[in-house]
């Protein structure tokens, strides 16, 4: 049983080690590549969460620069999840380094003013209510139209946490335009 | 031994865990004999004491149940009908509960509102983002926060050092020679400052000024003098006599003053007109203080360099660390005939150093 289990082990880590070899690693012209397709719907991910455009700017930087350093180690196809997952865990990091205390928002009730009368600034005040998780998780499925396995991979969670996530998330913002339409 | 009503309990208790030994079960048994009316089912069923009833409740299992869509699970179908993750049956499903249950029907439609339309937000620094990468260079936000700081405190220091020589009463107008006219009247250009309007090219004063380190009492300043005085680039002969009559006012009245001021032990009679080139010449011989002088003098000014500008131990402990116990430190230096010592004391330390000649 022993020397079965060793065997396997070795196996899986030769096997680890050719997967490794044959995936394509990312090179300068990737790279550039990336800064052209994935910076803006970075941006807009990062703006989103925080609310700043001069934090937002620094995590699409901070978030390229890390790809940069590790480029070496990180796979082509996995370049666009590996910058929304790092802009994902700065942003946290900022939060918990400037000890701001999310106040989780997802029970009050929805205010709706006599002037939003549009329904894009009425997702997006509702969106502002969302904790970062459930935020998150609409903001890749939306914008970037990721599923739940891949948004899973992004926030680290299973994707039936995900799921559960974009359900409660998706019945706030539902919250939302119910009152819109009281107040229409 | 002896069995109560008080603690025969106790007793039956340890009969039943087998804790009891054959003398004490007689007894005992003898007790129960003697009161029958405690020896019976009722009493000594401790258990009736515990009443476990059934939960009447019953959880509603149709809200957890996904199999079909009802009233407790339907907003969870609403979502997953606009999520994509429906088959076309449970879609079917799901319109046809609409359709039975119309009080859903605005749920259902707001449902389909909730995603978040598409937005186009350009990142503002994309092409710095690739020049920085392409030439291999590139700036972290630490590195950055950190350039961003240095530069900050750099500012601040050198703004901080410009602000104490200011503050020690010498002439800092932005210095300007006074074009060609005063080279015409053979006055030392190097003595002067002129403060001008950079739109007009008015003349507004002219103070004189020996060097940055001279005191307060040598600066003499001649205002309104030159007033209103136009200095072209290029003089016409009208013009020229123009000047020639300002000039002669500062001549006959503010230069006197300043020739007085640059050397206060002169006196009126020996400042004239006629003297005022030799006085130039004198003056144009002195030199020009160099940034090294300059700091000098301002360290002196702070006791941190002695006359011989040389670091000033003594004041410089005394007025920097000064904070370190309230007090200043104390500092005795014996100087013998082969050895020097220097005592130092800051609050519970002391410092001794004894150094040979």
């Amino acid at each position: 049983m022993g020397i079965y289990l060793l065997i396997k082990s070795f196996v899986i880590t030769v096997t680890n080690r050719e997967v490794d070899r044959l995936a394509i690693k990312l090179d300068k012209r990737d790279y550039h590549s990336a800064v052209n397709e994935f910076s803006d719907g970075l941006y807009r991910f990062a703006l989103k969460l925080c609310k700043e455009e001069s934090m937002a700017q620094d995590l699409v930087q901070d978030a390229f620069e890390k790809v940069w350093i590790k480029k070496e180690i990180i796979q082509r196809e996995k370049v666009k999840s590996y910058l929304f997952r790092t802009v994902y865990n700065k942003f946290l990091d900022s939060k918990k380094k400037n000890k701001v205390i999310a106040i989780d928002e997802y029970d009050q009730e929805p205010v709706i003013s006599q002037e939003t009368s549009d329904l894009k600034e009425v997702l997006n005040q509702a969106l502002a209510t969302l904790p970062a998780i459930q935020k998150s998780a609409i903001l890749l499925r939306d914008y970037e139209g990721y599923s739940y396995e891949e948004i899973g991979e992004i926030l680290e969670l299973k994707p039936s946490q995900v799921k559960v996530y974009i359900y409660r998330a998706r019945k706030q913002l539902q919250k939302y335009i119910g009152k819109l339409e009281a107040v229409i | 031994m002896k069995v109560t009503k008080e603690n025969y309990e106790a007793y039956l208790l340890d009969l039943w865990e087998g804790n009891l030994s054959k003398e004490e079960e007689v007894v005992l048994n003898d007790f129960l004999a003697q009161h029958p009316e405690l020896d019976s089912d009722d009493v000594l069923a401790l258990q009736d004491d515990v009443s476990m009833t059934k939960p009447e409740e019953k959880f509603d299992k149709t809200g957890v149940l996904y199999d079909s869509v009802n009233q407790q699970n339907a907003l969870y179908f609403f979502v997953a009908y606009f999520e994509g993750d429906l088959s076309n049956d449970d879609k079917k499903e799901v319109e046809q509960f609409v359709r039975d249950h119309p009080s859903y029907s605005n749920k259902f439609k707001q449902f389909g509102k909730v995603h978040l339309p598409p937005e186009k937000i350009r990142y503002p620094y994309k092409r710095e983002l690739q020049a920085g990468k392409g030439d291999g260079h590139f700036i972290s936000i630490a590195a950055r926060n950190w350039m961003i700081g240095v530069a900050a405190a750099s500012f601040a220091a050198f703004f901080w050092f410009m602000g104490s020589i200011s503050n020690t009463g010498d002439t800092h107008y932005a210095q300007e020679r006074l074009a060609v006219s005063i080279d015409d009247y053979q006055y030392s250009p190097v003595l002067f400052n002129v403060r001008k309007d950079k739109k007009n090219e008015q003349v507004n004063d002219v103070t004189a000024n020996t060097t940055l380190v001279a005191s307060k009492s040598n600066i003499t300043k001649v205002k309104g003098e030159l007033r209103n005085t136009t200095v072209p680039k290029r003089t016409s002969r009208a013009q020229l006599t123009t000047q020639k009559k300002s000039f002669a006012n500062v001549k006959a009245s503010g230069l006197n003053n300043v020739m007085a001021a640059l050397e206060p032990q002169q006196n009126d009679k020996e400042v004239s007109v006629a003297q005022n080139k030799r006085t130039k010449t004198k003056m144009n011989q002195e030199e020009i203080p160099t940034i090294l002088d300059v700091t000098a003098a301002y360290l002196k000014r702070k006791k941190i360099l002695n006359s011989g500008r040389k670091p000033d131990l003594k004041n410089i402990l005394n007025t920097t660390l000064s904070g370190v116990n309230d007090d200043k430190p104390i500092l005795a230096v014996n100087e013998g005939s082969d050895s020097k010592r220097t005592v130092i004391q800051l609050g519970e330390f002391k410092f001794e150093r004894t150094s040979k000649k």
